[in-house]
């Protein structure tokens, strides 16, 4: 499928004031300025119907990234396209087709109750009687909106709130969809919601979805594909367990153990040695690191199992968060 | 004909709003009538003193006060929302909000606020200058009546393009709002006839740089037949039209430069 969103050499840096101690004047009219290159030759595409996580720490460039495509912010240079749009130029009519949810952000009429909020919407985005009855009858099956829809917004609680505002961008069946955080600050019961709306919204009405989040079950349960950025660069572009095996050389089970015989310690030790694995004792608390293209978990859970009493056993396996940690501390480990 | 459907809509929305607020709505209303009342008195006293003010009798000068109170009026029905722009949507991000639209930003910002409440302080500048022109004695023709609108819609123009530039600036500072009470607190200097100011350096200011005086004294300038004089020159009839326009496309030209190279440079906070 052709991509409907393309990024090429993109860059943004911003000019901040900076202070001099030896120049006070300059100072205070803010000339003493210093460039900080917000993202930095960012490169990719994503397809038409794909759902994209865009992951990476606070201040990696996620948001930035972010309102380049939908437009809010200019690039510095680079190119990118939405939809064969230039976001900056076209914004306009890019925005007829995009949907976009800042997380902490309220588009919605704040006086006004949620339906005419939705009805004010219907007429900015054009959409005639029966798609907006069409799209709002499925998004209120997906999202559950009729208790919601004759309050006011800002009578809303947090996650009900953040329900309006995924469904008031979808209102005109966008085929691009930006969402910032979307699930940020929503209890467990509420993120698994906005979760499966999301997908459904995906698989239902075709839609692109570009989403940031720092919640890794989020990615896990929604996106094909993830572009992982680190300080304005794009790291990682592609599957989620390619990437998760790919930064996650090594795992580790830890384990308190009762050994049944005095041999049970010496074992334990040799078989470690025979597999050149690590072990660590902490105040009898067992850990054993291994790396899975040499030893499979099982082997090394059953040599354990089999020499005494295990108690906590834990397997602390490759999951998306270990892979961002190990990257981010990677990268941190450079820069000193 | 979708834009008139989406203006009507956006208009009854804020109206809805406004319902919401009805003692602050009132509130509004009382807080204009009693500025009004306070200039009028003002303006009266000065011809308890005085028998003219540059030349003009009490009810020429209400003219002008008039007319500045219609502009006004009309600019702060319209034009109020652009007041947050400069104080707070820029420095809290939430002027990201105008740029998901597929709309322009300032039409959003003129057709998201409403202040329905000066519309009194209107229909007051339209009884005065009912006032004034039945004791100057003069009935306007419906010629007179197009150059009248004509001159009140360039003021407009003027006082929206005065605040539009003072809001941009927000985009530089960050917030523009002490700017932009500076700059529309210079449009009080336009409820007097140009004459008054004898300085050549306040001239300057009150036709030209703020150029608040040159936009609401026009009218009365052109239809009575009298001229407005800056150092050797003299505005008056056509050439009075020919400046006044002028001015008046110079600073929307120069308002539409500021405001889409701000935009440009706009840096919502992070989310």
């Amino acid at each position: 499928m052709d991509p409907i969103i393309i990024v090429k050499n993109l860059e943004k840096s911003f000019l901040i004031r900076k202070k001099s101690e030896n120049r006070p004047i300059s100072n205070l009219l803010g000339f003493n300025r210093e460039k900080v290159t917000a993202v930095n030759d960012l490169s990719f595409e994503v397809k038409a119907g794909e759902i994209v996580g865009y992951i990476g720490l606070n201040g990696a460039g996620k948001s930035t990234t972010l309102k380049m495509l939908s437009g809010l912010i200019t690039p510095t240079s680079g190119h990118c396209e939405v939809k064969g749009l230039n976001p900056a130029k076209d914004r306009k009519r890019l925005m007829l087709d995009t949907g976009v949810v800042f997380g902490q952000r309220s588009q919605l009429w704040w006086d006004l109750p949620v339906i005419e909020s939705f009805k004010v919407l219907k007429k900015i985005y054009k959409v005639d009687t029966s798609k907006f009855n069409r799209n709002f009858d499925y998004l209120n099956s997906v999202l559950d909106l009729s208790p919601l829809a004759n309050k006011p917004v800002r009578t809303l609680s947090l996650g009900q709130r953040m329900k309006c505002e995924i469904a008031g961008s979808l209102l005109h069946g966008p085929s691009v969809l930006f969402l910032d955080e979307p699930t940020i600050g929503l209890d467990l019961i509420t993120r698994g919601k906005i979760r499966m709306a999301i997908r459904d919204i995906n698989r239902e009405m075709s839609t692109t979805v570009m989403l940031t989040s720092h919640d890794t079950e989020d990615i896990n349960a929604l996106c094909s594909k993830i572009i992982v950025l680190e300080r304005g660069k794009i790291v990682f572009d592609g599957g989620i367990d390619h990437f998760v095996h790919n930064n996650n050389k090594e795992e580790s089970i830890t384990f308190e153990i009762e050994f049944a015989n005095v041999e049970g310690k010496n074992r334990l030790a040799e078989f470690v040695n025979q597999h050149s694995l690590e072990i660590s004792n902490n105040d009898g608390v067992y850990q054993i690191s291994y790396q899975p293209e040499n030893i499979s978990r099982g082997a090394v859970a059953q040599k354990v199992l089999e020499l005494g009493q295990v108690e906590n056993i834990n397997f602390n396996g490759a999951t998306l968060e270990s892979a961002i940690t190990n990257i981010s501390s990677r990268g941190a480990s450079v820069e000193v | 004909m979708h834009f008139i459907t989406l203006t009507y809509t956006l208009i009854k929305t804020q109206i809805k709003i406004l319902l919401h607020y009805r003692l602050d709505f009132f509130l509004g209303v009382a807080g204009s009538l009693i500025q009004q009342v306070i200039s009028l008195v003002f303006l009266i006293s000065i011809f308890s003193f005085f028998d003219s003010l540059a030349g003009l009798n009490l009810y020429e000068a209400l003219f002008i006060y008039a007319c500045f109170e219609i502009v006004r009026a009309i600019d702060q029905v319209y034009n109020d929302g652009i007041w947050a722009v400069a104080w707070v949507k820029v420095r809290d991000g939430s002027f990201s909000n105008y740029l998901i639209r597929p709309l322009s930003p300032l039409y959003q910002i003129i057709t998201e606020k409403f202040k329905l409440e000066s519309i009194t302080s209107l229909l007051v500048g339209l009884v005065l200058l009912k006032i004034a022109l039945n004791n100057i004695a003069h009935e306007l023709s419906w010629q007179e009546c197009i150059y009248l609108v004509f001159f009140i819609v360039n003021a407009l123009i003027i006082f929206f393009s005065i605040k539009l530039i003072a809001a941009s600036l927000a985009f530089w500072l960050t917030a523009s709002g002490e700017v932009m009470t500076l700059v529309y607190e210079f449009s009080q200097f336009a409820k007097y006839p140009v004459g008054i100011y004898t300085k050549n350096i306040a001239k300057f200011l009150v036709l030209f740089i703020f150029p608040f005086s040159l936009g609401i004294s026009a009218p009365f300038v052109f239809l009575f037949g009298e001229s407005i004089q800056f150092l050797q020159w003299e505005f008056g009839g056509w050439s009075l039209v020919i400046l006044n326009s002028v001015v008046t496309i110079v600073f929307f030209a120069i308002s539409l430069f500021t405001w889409t190279r701000g935009i440009k440079r706009y840096e919502p906070t992070g989310t």
